[in-house]
């Protein structure tokens, strides 16, 4: 019971309290993207969360390692880049070998594994010294705010869209202050600045 | 891009097709980390470095990798020049780089790096290579400093540390959304100079907008009805891509196309001499026709229902182009012998949309 | 307001920017006739200070709204009135003690950064008053959250001055876990809007009143604001966060920070909020739960803004969800079908 509650609150703190993208930045460029071709957005979410669940979880078991916990930020940042890359060659095997996928999806791998978000999960679980199930919750979340993100800003590029901006703001200006406004709204939540 | 001139190339690069203004990419690190000259300076290193490192060997040595590769081996590249620099700033600045640790290993897994590699790197020599990187990171370094100077004034009421003795500080603006809000004003700002120096670009083609549609609604209609699988996205083949638009993976398609053409075609051979059966014509690039068949056992046959209806519409769309067409051939004809009548056509593809 | 339109001449407005004026102007005379028993409120309590607030609220958002109107290079009307009541409802959402700049800043983010940007008044996404409240609350904190005492004999002095003494809001004492107590004093003063808060959110008798008028006026839009109302009054009494009792905690939290003017003028923004009723039924529930879920975890002592920015950007949702319906749809097979007749090899589109 309090596995799953350390779970459940870790991924709800990273998908709505500090949700990772809004209030950290954190895959901004990939949440944007995506709320621009919406019909990929559950597919790169799902990897997302697989790749920040994974790398998440192995990460946090190495830090029982003394020598591990022992590294600056710099020795966690290969530590870290290296989980990564393995995760992804394991994803990669399956993907390519085990389900066959197609060229499209191999090319949304990539991206989904390599970007600021899915890296910054397991550093921020080494900040917060996160313990096992708070990682998984926080990889979950992660994935899950991204969705929440691309989304919310696809709502509002489709109103950005129908609406008769000025000629200066039509484009990524008006969509950039669409995501401020996001921003500012989720960095009032928890109201820890 | 560039036609080799590096005037050109920098102004494209640096300015039209700004990085994080008009392409959306690398925004991370700007919001996140640009929120002082010192960290700026950082950034700029860190990102210039890598940017340029990186397309080199990309363009020297991993044009032959395959994709899937080479995102990876930019990730660890990333990282492995990432170290010396960061060692050098915890040295000259300690108390700065204490701040943003976190963000600079982030720098490795940048988008801008990889999209500038898979689009630039990969394709072309080492001179344009080169060109590309150096006015991608000029334009990157700009927007970085320019951001930087406004949130640290504003937002701490210092520059490079030295207080300014503002009677008001914004310490907001410190936060990502004074990143982006100001993302958002910088780059209307760019916005109107490019019109005005160079009336005949168009900043905004940079960045796709044109799949924004709500048809992710009818995904959740889907997703939570019976006999949907979300996976059938992952093998139907999308028009584009987040960072790859069609032109940019033109090689790699017809090859895999042939492949899944003869396949199917075999296979609705062999079905046909068994029960006439329901086929499906699909139009892909308005000029091939790919013929696979709907009702089958096999679950690949099952799959592209979501891709079927995309195509169903489109289908509409053209049905409705031909009827438009053969109605104006009719008036053409009328119009011979007698006046010609009011045609219903048009106002029909006004009402559909 | 089409292209072609944009491009007549400044003096001759075309036909339907004259509606689009008139519809605003009547939507603006409605938000400031609510605002009024509030401000009225705000200056019997806080004398000329309050008055001089709200006035320069109203003189910078008409300037701001010119300045940036010749900026971004568009059409602005003053005489559709939605600068006046931006620059009034914000002033009223701020401390009587604020500074000046607090509200000019508070003002020129709201109609520079969150109006104008995305097309004026026609083409709002996010209520312009709780972005700027929202801005303010996070750049200056400790200036925003901090109120005047009111009572006999106390002045109301600018934040940081000499003669300033603080007061603690009914805000600040739900997030602090106080109570107002049972005495009916009490209760009289939160009803009259003799305590401490924000300028022309105090008063929940006058903000009562507004409430009917809106009712009244415009009961599609009311829908939203009683909606919202409901849902906070039963998380606050499921959820109280005083132990005095669970009315007291309901009463405590809807007469607490900017709760009830959020839901009067925020929330209820009619270029922004779903368009059909059971969309507004839910988009108001939904606005209350959160802002109610937010109250109890955020550090802010008012988190309403922060929320209803949240809100807007989620309203088209909600006018499409009540289209979805769970389970299969009717006619699910693939529309265009060929059917091949392998003999003759005749092919034909059939619209399913």
């Amino acid at each position: 019971m309090r596995i799953i509650t350390e779970l459940l609150l870790a991924a709800v703190y990273a998908l709505v309290l500090q949700n990772f993208i809004f209030t950290g930045g954190y895959g901004a460029s990939e949440a944007i993207r995506m709320a621009a071709k919406p019909k990929q957005l559950y597919v790169m979410s799902f990897f997302i969360t697989v790749f920040s669940t994974s790398a998440s979880v192995i990460c946090v078991i190495l830090e029982q390692i003394r020598r591990v916990r022992m590294l600056g930020i710099i020795g966690h940042a290969i530590i870290f880049i290296l989980v990564l890359a393995f995760v992804y060659i394991i994803a990669l095997i399956v993907i390519v070998y085990g389900l066959k996928a197609k060229q499209r999806t191999r090319r949304r791998l990539g991206i989904a594994a390599f970007n600021t978000l899915v890296l910054a999960v397991p550093f921020l679980n080494y900040r917060a010294g996160f313990s096992v199930p708070e990682a998984i919750g926080s990889g979950i979340g992660s994935g899950l705010a991204f969705a929440l993100a691309a989304f919310l800003i696809n709502l509002g590029l489709q109103r950005l869209q129908k609406s008769d901006i000025p000629d200066a703001f039509k484009g990524t200006p008006a969509i950039f202050i669409y995501v401020a406004m996001l921003s500012l709204g989720f960095a009032g939540i928890l109201g820890t600045l | 891009m560039a036609d080799g001139t590096i005037r050109e190339g920098i102004r494209n690069s640096a300015l039209i097709k700004n990085p994080v203004l008009f392409e959306a990419i690398g925004i991370a690190p700007v919001v996140a980390m640009a929120v002082s000259v010192k960290t700026a300076i950082m950034l700029s290193v860190i990102s210039t470095a890598e940017l340029i490192i990186i397309e080199s060997f990309t363009c020297l040595c991993l044009k032959k990798i395959k994709h899937w590769f080479r995102v990876l081996i930019y990730a660890l590249f990333g990282v492995f020049i990432n170290v010396p620099l960061f060692m050098f700033f915890t040295k000259i600045a300690p108390n700065e780089t204490a701040n943003v640790s976190i963000f600079i290993p982030l720098i490795a897994v940048n988008s801008l790096v990889a999209l500038h590699c898979e689009r630039v790197a990969v394709r072309k020599n080492l001179k344009d290579t080169l060109v590309d990187a150096v006015s991608a990171s000029v334009g990157y370094v700009f927007i970085v400093f320019v951001t930087a100077i406004i949130r640290e004034i504003l937002g701490s009421g210092t520059f490079y540390g030295y207080s300014l003795k503002l009677p008001v500080r914004l310490s907001g603006l410190l936060l990502p959304f004074g990143g982006f809000l100001l993302l958002g004003f910088i780059a209307a700002l760019f916005k109107r100079i490019i019109k005005k120096g160079y009336p005949d670009e168009n900043p905004e083609a940079a960045f796709n907008l044109s799949e924004i549609s709500d048809t992710h609604m009818e995904n959740i209609r889907d997703i939570i009805s019976e006999g949907n699988n979300p996976f059938d996205e992952l093998f139907a083949d999308s028009k584009s891509d987040i960072y790859y638009e069609p032109e940019d993976i033109v090689s790699e398609k017809p090859a895999v196309k042939k492949k899944e053409k003869t396949k199917k075609e075999r296979r609705s051979v062999k079905k046909t001499e068994d029960v006439p059966e329901i086929q499906k014509t699909t139009l892909v690039n308005n000029e091939n026709i790919e013929i696979y068949t709907v009702e089958g056992s096999t679950a690949e046959t099952e799959k592209p229902a979501t891709h079927a209806r995309y195509e169903s519409e489109f289908d509409d769309i053209l049905n409705e182009l031909e009827n438009f067409k053969k109605g104006k051939e009719q008036d053409a004809s009328a119009e011979d012998e007698a006046p010609a009548a009011e045609n219903n056509e048009p106002q029909k593809e006004g009402d559909g949309e | 307001m089409s292209k072609e339109n944009k491009k007549s001449s400044p003096v001759s407005l075309s036909e339907e920017e004259q509606l689009e004026i008139k519809n605003t102007r009547k939507y603006m005379l409605d938000l400031l006739v609510i605002s009024v028993a509030p401000a009225v409120m705000a200056c019997y309590y806080h004398g000329l200070r309050a008055l001089l607030l709200i006035a320069l609220g109203i003189v910078s958002a008409a300037v701001c709204e010119k300045a940036a109107a010749k900026l971004y290079k568009m059409k602005s009307y003053l005489t559709d009135l939605s600068a006046v009541t931006l620059g009034m409802v914000i002033a009223l959402c701020l401390s009587a003690s604020s500074p000046w700049w607090l509200v000019v800043t508070a003002v020129s983010f709201a109609v520079f950064a969150v109006k104008m940007p995305f097309g004026g008044n026609v083409n709002s996404m996010f209520s312009p008053v709780a972005a700027a409240v929202a801005f303010v609350s996070i750049c200056c904190r400790e200036v925003m959250f901090s109120y005047p005492a009111v009572g006999a004999g106390l002045k109301t002095a600018v934040f940081g001055s000499e003669d300033y003494v603080a007061g603690e809001s009914v805000a600040d004492m739900l997030l602090k876990g106080n109570s107002i107590g049972n005495s009916i004093i009490n209760y009289i003063d939160i009803l009259i809007g003799n305590v401490p808060g924000p300028m022309g959110a105090v008063c929940v008798l006058a903000l009562l009143g507004g409430l009917i008028y809106l009712v009244i006026r415009r009961p599609k839009t009311a829908v939203i604001s009683l909606c919202y109302f409901a849902s906070c009054a039963a998380v606050a009494l499921i959820f109280p966060r005083v132990t005095t009792g669970r009315l007291i905690s309901v009463f405590m939290e809807l007469s607490s920070g900017l709760l009830f003017i959020g839901g009067l003028v925020m929330l209820s923004n009619e270029r922004i909020a779903p368009e059909k009723l059971s969309a507004r039924i839910l988009y108001g529930i939904c606005a209350g739960l959160a802002v109610m879920t937010v109250r109890h975890i955020s550090s802010f002592e008012d988190s309403t803004a922060f929320v209803i920015l949240i809100m807007n950007s989620a309203a088209p949702l909600f006018d499409k969800i009540p289209k979805m319906k769970l389970g299969k749809k009717k006619n699910e097979k693939i529309e265009i079908e060929i059917i091949r007749d392998t003999s003759t090899e005749n092919g034909g589109a059939v619209n399913g």
